[in-house]
This record gives C-alpha cells, structure tokens and sequence, in this order.
C-alpha cells in the first residue's frame, strides 16, 4: 500500500517544530512513530501536505522525576516506559496499559505515548480502505451527514477513543503539557478530549503535546487497568477500564474510574467517588454498585462502530469496571509511601 | 514532493540514497535495495510480515518512513547468516519445521532475533510475548515458538 505524495520536515529543536506547526496550520501533521498516522495516511483518511518528525528533538523523548511524580515527554517510546526502573512497582495500572497496546513488535519500539494519547478516533465504518468507503456515502466523520455506527443515522459521528493509556491516567489525574508557538499550557489529560468524533482532540492545529504528568499515587494506593479483547495481542480494545483506588484506615477515601473505548473520549465515571468514599475495602456490593454505575453511564455510547455486537460491550462494561476497581483496591497495601 | 537524501545501514553495508518522502522503508528495501526478506502483508501494521530490525529492535517496515530511518543500522532477514552459515534461529526454524508457506517467517525471524539480542535466555512466555503480533496462517505458531526456544537454548550454551 502506498502512501499519498507530503513533503517530510526534521526539525532539530522544539521551536523549530513550534514554528513549522505555525506555517502548515491544518495541513501539517506531527509524526511520532508513525503507528496511527501512516495507516490512516494510506487508507486516504489523512492527506496532510507536511509531516513534522520528532525524531530529531531528544528532549521530548526523556522521563524525568519531580517532586510530584514523573514528567514523560510525549515522545517517549513505549518500550521506554516499560523498562524505566521502578514504573511497574509505583503505577502498576499505568504500566498494564502500556503493555496492552497493540503487540511489542508493532508499537514498543516505535510508537510514543504521545502519539498513543494524540491518536485519532476510530469506528468500523471509517477505518476502512477508500475502496470499502466509497461504497456509500462519507459519514460525519469523512465529511458527509450521517453514522452508520448509530441506528437510524445521526449527526453526530460515535467514534471511539481507543487509547489505552488514556483512562488509567485520567483515573490518575494526569496532566498534559501542551506548546505552541505563542505559549505553554498545562491541563488536566481529560481536557484534551472534546468528545466530538470528527475531532477528538481540544489541540489548535498549531499545537503539540510535548509532556504528560504523572502525580505519584501517594500511600495507600492503588491503580490498575482492565482490557477486553478477542485476541491478547494487536487487537484494539473492546472496552477497558482504568481505576485508581486510595484507602485510609479501614475506609475508601477516593476512587477513580474512567471506562475506555466506548465513547468519544475516555469515560469519567465521577459517581463512583460517590459510591465508593467511606465504604470499607471489603465491601463487594459498594464495588458492584460502582461497576453498575459505570454500565449506565456507557450505555447511552455505545453504538455499533466495532465488529463485536453493543449488546455485548454494554453488559460487559460493568465486569471490567469491577474488575479494575478490585485490582485496584488489593494494590492499596502494595504501594510504599514516597 | 521533495527527494532528500538518505543515509542507511543494511545488513552492514552503508547506502546513501535520494527518497521521496512517501516511501517506506519497506518499498526502500524491496524495491530499491532488492531485499526481498521483508515481506508486505496487510500494509497496515498488523501481520508482522514486513518486520526488520532498526538498531536492534523490532519495527514494521511498512510503517516505517524510510527517511525515519536515516542513520540507523537496518538487519533484515538477508543479513542473518553470515559468510554462508545460516544463524542459528534460522537452522532451527528448518530443524523444528517452522516454515510453511514461508511468508510470515523472516518477519518471525527477526522479532525472534531482536528479542535474543536484548534477551539471550527468554522464558517461554518472553518468547510468546514477543512474538504475539505476528500472523502465520500455515504452521499453528507451536513449532515456531520451540524454535526459538530451542535456538535460545543453544545459543545460550555457546556463551
Ligand atoms: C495493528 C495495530 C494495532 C494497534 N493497537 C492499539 C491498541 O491496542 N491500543 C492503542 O491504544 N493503540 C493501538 N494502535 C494505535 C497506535 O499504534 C498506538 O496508539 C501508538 O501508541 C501510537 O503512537 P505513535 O507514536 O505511533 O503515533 P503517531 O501515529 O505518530 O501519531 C498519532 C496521532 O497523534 C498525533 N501526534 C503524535 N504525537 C503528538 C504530539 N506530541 N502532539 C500532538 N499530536 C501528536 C499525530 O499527528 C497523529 O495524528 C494500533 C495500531 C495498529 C497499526
Ligand atoms: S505488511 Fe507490515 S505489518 Fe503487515
Ligand atoms: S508459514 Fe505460511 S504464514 Fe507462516
């Protein structure tokens, strides 16, 4: 498969890639490792004129250590994350997230975390060959006016988020560093999803993400991640849950839980806190009640913008919710104060 | 569309080039070079078939730009043997029966090598990890899997 005609830009420090993201606007694309990009590239679903490499700038592909946790550059390789000492005892969920992404010899030497939380949103109808598109008219997403994930149609397009790294940071209250040739910002991750299908992302086309936080979880911690796929490598998730869970004495005093990939942005689920606070580690019904909250939540998402049937996604999305809140809590004990 | 040059090891040899940015390095290597190992499957990333080692580690070619890969030192199934002596991953793919159709194998081939020379004593499940992302449609992935184990055994021996 080829891919269609740009023109390739290295540049050699973060303010050269700054300045070229000024010029190309909308028409220029920033290439990590490629993994997301060159696919939907090929496939005609992405015909920028200029693609911005990051392979030149090291310093957007370091981890280093504050105070409050870690700051990883948003080119960081996966297999980077994987290996720096320490990550899998301190942010267990975190690094079962990274893991799961797709197979080691497709994304851990290439692809970024960057990238993984910059990836466009996908739908069964859209991430498809031109040749299959053409065959009816674009949906929202491509241009036109209607989903075909959505019975009856709609104007909306139900794509689906499908970082895996996304919900268990959000679950983590991770931030985002985000540059552009006029300035710096920094915000919470979750405010880097507009849940607008046709454009996921609340980035101007002059801006790039250049680092992600990483608070420490602090003691009595947990986190943990919950993937659902057919096959145990490549394969995109079904759904996912990313849970983070603190305890104090005999009692839950925080939770977090987002579900993955059955909306267009990762899913917050701000009820569980609710749910969850004051109860002791040890009730089953507080986390079943949780998990159920998820599932309602969800429901009103999921549409049919993947192979396997909704049905199933929708009761499967309070089995993995528990399934992480669970994990989660037995992590409690695990994590040292720091 | 601008041709830049491109400067590249394969398999030891150094190579300077003139590229258009939209090529791959999988067309690079097949096309230009004519290194036909790597093999172009899906095109999308998900069989393995077109995989080499850049710098050691495993990538797909066929989502690799080929400029991406300017400087870096690229192993393809072609430069495994050396002086005529087949590499030991190989030899034992032959022994174990591993080959098939034979499509899906040198992108097998160098993942299974890519994780011995970060690893040279995998367990079975480093093993299985590592190559899970790769599709083989003939040979059931079981003797694939005890081919390179045994080879990990071997080469681990000679150490
Ligand atoms: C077969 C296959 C299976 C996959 N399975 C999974 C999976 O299971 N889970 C999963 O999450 N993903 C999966 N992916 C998608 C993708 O490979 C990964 O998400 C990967 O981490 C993307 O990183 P990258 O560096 O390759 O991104 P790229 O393709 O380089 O970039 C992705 C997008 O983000 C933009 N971007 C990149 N960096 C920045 C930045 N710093 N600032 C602003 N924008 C940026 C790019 O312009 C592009 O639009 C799969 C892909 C394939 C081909
Ligand atoms: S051809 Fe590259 S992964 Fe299939
Ligand atoms: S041997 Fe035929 S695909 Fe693997």
């Amino acid at each position: 498969m080829r891919l269609p005609a740009f023109d390739y830009e290295l540049p050699g420090n973060l303010d050269e890639a700054l300045e070229l993201l000024n010029t190309y606007g909308p028409n220029g694309k920033i290439l990590a490792g490629g993994t997301d990009l060159l696919v939907r590239m090929k496939q005609g679903l992405a015909l920028p004129t200029h693609l911005i490499s990051l392979k030149a700038l090291p310093e957007l592909a370091t981890i280093r250590e504050s105070e409050v946790g870690l700051r990883i550059g948003a080119a960081v390789r996966l297999r980077d994350i994987l290996t720096y000492p320490t990550l899998e005892d301190r942010v267990p969920g975190f690094f079962e997230a990274v893991s799961s992404i797709g197979a080691p010899s497709i994304q851990h030497f290439s692809g970024t975390i960057g990238g993984n939380l910059c990836q466009d949103n996908r739908c069964q109808f859209y991430n498809q060959s031109s040749f299959f598109r053409k065959a009816r008219q674009p949906c929202n997403k491509a241009g036109g006016k209607t989903c075909y994930a959505w019975e009856g149609g709609s104007d909306k397009c139900y794509s689906v988020c499908q970082s895996d790294a996304a919900p268990v940071l959000m679950a983590m209250e991770a931030e985002v560093v985000v540059r552009s040739k006029q300035g710096e910002r920094t915000m919470p991750l979750a405010e880097l999803y507009s849940s607008v299908g046709e454009r996921p992302l609340t980035l101007a086309d002059d801006e790039m993400l250049t680092e992600i936080r990483v608070p420490n979880p602090g003691p009595g911690t947990g986190t943990a991640f919950e993937k659902l796929t057919y096959r145990s490598a490549i394969d995109y998730a079904v759904l996912s849950a990313g849970a983070l869970v603190q305890t104090e004495g005999e009692r839950i005093t925080r939770a977090r839980l987002v579900i993955g990939a059955v909306s267009r942005a990762p899913l917050g689920i701000p009820t569980a806190q609710n749910i969850l606070q004051g109860r002791p580690p040890g009730d089953e019904e507080a986390l079943d009640e949780a998990a159920r909250a998820a599932a309602n939540a969800a429901e009103a998402f999921i549409a049919n913008n993947m192979a396997q049937p909704a049905e199933y996604r929708k009761q499967m999305v309070s089995v993995m919710a528990k399934r992480a809140l669970s994990r989660a809590l037995s992590r409690t004990g695990m994590t040292e104060a720091t | 569309m601008k041709r830049l040059p491109l400067e590249l090891t394969v398999n030891g040899e150094p190579y300077s080039l003139s590229v258009e940015p939209n090529r791959t390095l999988l067309q690079v290597l097949r096309d230009d070079l004519d290194l036909t190992g790597a093999k172009e499957g899906c095109g999308e990333g998900v069989c393995g078939s077109c995989t080499v080692l850049k710098d050691g580690n495993p990538v797909r070619a066929c989502l690799t730009l080929a400029l991406e890969a300017a400087g870096c030192h690229i192993t393809t199934v072609e430069g495994l043997a050396e002086d005529g002596v087949l590499d030991p991953l190989q030899q034992s793919f032959i022994d174990h029966g591993a080959v098939q159709c034979g499509f899906c194998t040198s992108g097998m081939l160098m993942t299974a090598k890519g994780l011995l020379l970060r690893d040279p004593k995998p367990g079975k499940n480093e093993i299985l990890s590592a190559l899970s992302g790769h599709v083989c449609r003939c040979t059931g992935y079981a003797k694939i899997a005890e081919a390179v184990e045994a080879a990990a055994d071997t080469s681990a021996k000679e150490r």
